[in-house]
């Protein structure tokens, strides 16, 4: 299956988001959504359209090939969701399947993307392909989560490549490839025993001259409900990168971080 | 290619810092996520595939660099590095092994490396340069960055594991065909524009590195 979608932000002169374009195609349904509907509202949210990804259709399928682009326009607030985690499934033919996405964030505008889990299930193989052109003084949430197989199932293999640009310099460039297909991928230097991975990337322009320790603190831990650190880039922005032995306390994890 | 210069980049004991520095393993042991040589080789695979690859890509690539494009080259890694901690380890490798070739092998590529960097190269920009003033080509100088990427931590296995090192010397003899993998693929890498480099991370070894730098005792730097 190929399927494409497309979304683009501008603000509004009360301040607001309008969408000025909002298609997709099964599996890639978008929706816009109240933002009333996520608690707590935080100031942020003022402003914020938000929009669901409903998906539509199982998957993503080996074979299937999936493209999506976000245009945040100067000034404009958009937050992305998802209703439910995906599947990455293998197909009929054994191929790979792919998700690109493209996002460019212009000056003074804000993405937020934090999208449900992706479930990498037994014998899978998919690749998501994201870069983030990001302008001097865009700011970025931008949430990635990765689980190995649904419960008591072995992992399929998955990639995940972010690549982010802010003022046409390159700020992050990160891929996380785990599986059977990646056989060092399973020992104790990658995900070792734990089942799901995630990153948060955040992009403030405001810490450009803040130190590194200063941007985001968060008691690092290593114990039974997982792996969490902060790791702050050259640039102004902080990885967020943790690991728990299941989704739901990788969420627990994730969720401590104030931004979204 | 001249491989006793390469032999003699490749060997342990150029003074280049690289024996204060276990590649995350020290953090691993702490912490018994490695006990044995089953999972150090488990370490070790997944170590040479992530951060392995991604040096000997970066290592090859600043072997014949265009105009500027060593600093890019760092920028690049630079981007692929997210933990600070390694990030700090790494340009010290880099400095330090720019110091050691210096000695032996002065050529203007090493000035260049120098300069792309108030605190120094990041150790692959530093290595290919190092490669470049030696007359090594880009397989050899790959090979010799991916096999580093699982040697260094190799012998710091002996000390943190106690284990026999006759058992490291096979783990690493089983590593070898996927040594030379890697090799093949970040010299094919390194054929390509600097935004194509390969850049797959390891989360663990990204957390760890983070904890490991709050110890107050430890063994090795990283």
């Amino acid at each position: 299956m190929k399927a494409s979608a497309r979304l683009v932000a501008e603000a509004r002169p009360d301040g607001g988001t309008r969408l000025t374009a909002l298609a997709g195609q099964a599996p890639l349904l978008l929706r816009q959504t109240d933002p009333a509907w996520e608690q707590p509202l935080g100031p942020e949210a003022a402003g914020t359209a938000l929009v669901h990804l409903v998906g539509g259709a199982a998957g993503p399928l080996g074979g299937d090939e999936l493209r999506c682009s976000v245009d945040v326009g100067p000034g404009a607030r958009l937050r992305v969701c998802s209703i439910a985690a995906s599947v990455a499934l293998p197909g009929p033919h054994g191929r790979e399947s792919s998700l690109e996405i493209t996002a460019r964030v212009a000056a003074g505008a804000a993405l937020s993307w934090s999208p449900q889990p992706v479930i990498a299930a037994r014998d899978a193989w998919h690749r998501t392909t994201a870069r983030v052109d990001l302008a001097e003084d865009a700011r970025l949430v931008w949430r990635e989560e990765t689980v190995l197989g649904r419960h008591g199932e072995e992992s399929g293999s998955i990639t995940t490549r972010l690549r982010v640009h802010r003022a046409g310099r390159v700020l992050l460039d990160q891929t996380l490839a785990v599986g059977p297909r990646y056989p060092g991928s399973l020992g104790a230097a990658v995900t070792g025993a734990d089942r799901a991975a995630g990153t948060l990337v955040i992009v403030d322009p405001a810490w450009a001259h803040v130190d590194l320790a200063d941007r985001l603190t968060l008691a690092t831990r290593d114990d039974a409900g997982g792996a969490i650190a902060v790791l702050p880039l050259a640039g102004p922005a902080v990885v967020v990168s943790a690991l728990a032995a299941d989704g739901l306390a990788l969420r627990r994890l994730l969720d401590r971080v104030p931004f979204r | 290619m001249n491989l006793t210069s390469l032999l003699l980049l490749a060997d342990s004991r150029l003074p280049a810092g690289t024996h204060a520095h276990s590649g995350g393993l020290e953090a691993a042991v702490a912490t018994e996520r490695v006990t044995d040589a089953v999972s150090l080789h488990a370490f070790l695979l997944g170590r040479l595939t992530t951060t392995g690859l991604v040096t000997a890509a970066f290592a090859a690539a600043a072997l014949n660099p265009g105009d500027g494009q060593l600093a890019v080259l760092d920028a690049e890694f630079e981007a692929r590095t997210p933990s600070p901690a390694q990030r700090r380890a790494s340009r010290a490798l880099g400095r330090q092994l720019l110091r050691a070739v210096r000695a032996g092998w002065p050529h203007p590529i090493l000035d260049a490396a120098a300069a792309v960097h108030r605190g120094g190269p990041h150790q692959p920009i530093a290595f290919g340069a190092a490669g470049a003033a030696a007359g090594l080509d880009p397989l050899g100088v790959a090979a010799a960055a991916a096999l580093g990427a699982v040697t260094g931590p190799a012998s710091a296995a002996t000390r943190l594991l106690g284990i026999d090192p006759d058992a490291v010397t096979a783990v690493l003899a089983v590593l070898e065909p996927a040594v030379q993998q890697t090799a093949a693929a970040a010299a094919a890498a390194a054929r390509g524009p600097a935004e194509e480099l390969p850049s797959p991370g390891a989360p663990r070894l990204d957390i760890s590195a983070e904890h490991h730098s709050t110890w107050e005792v430890r063994l090795f730097a990283s």
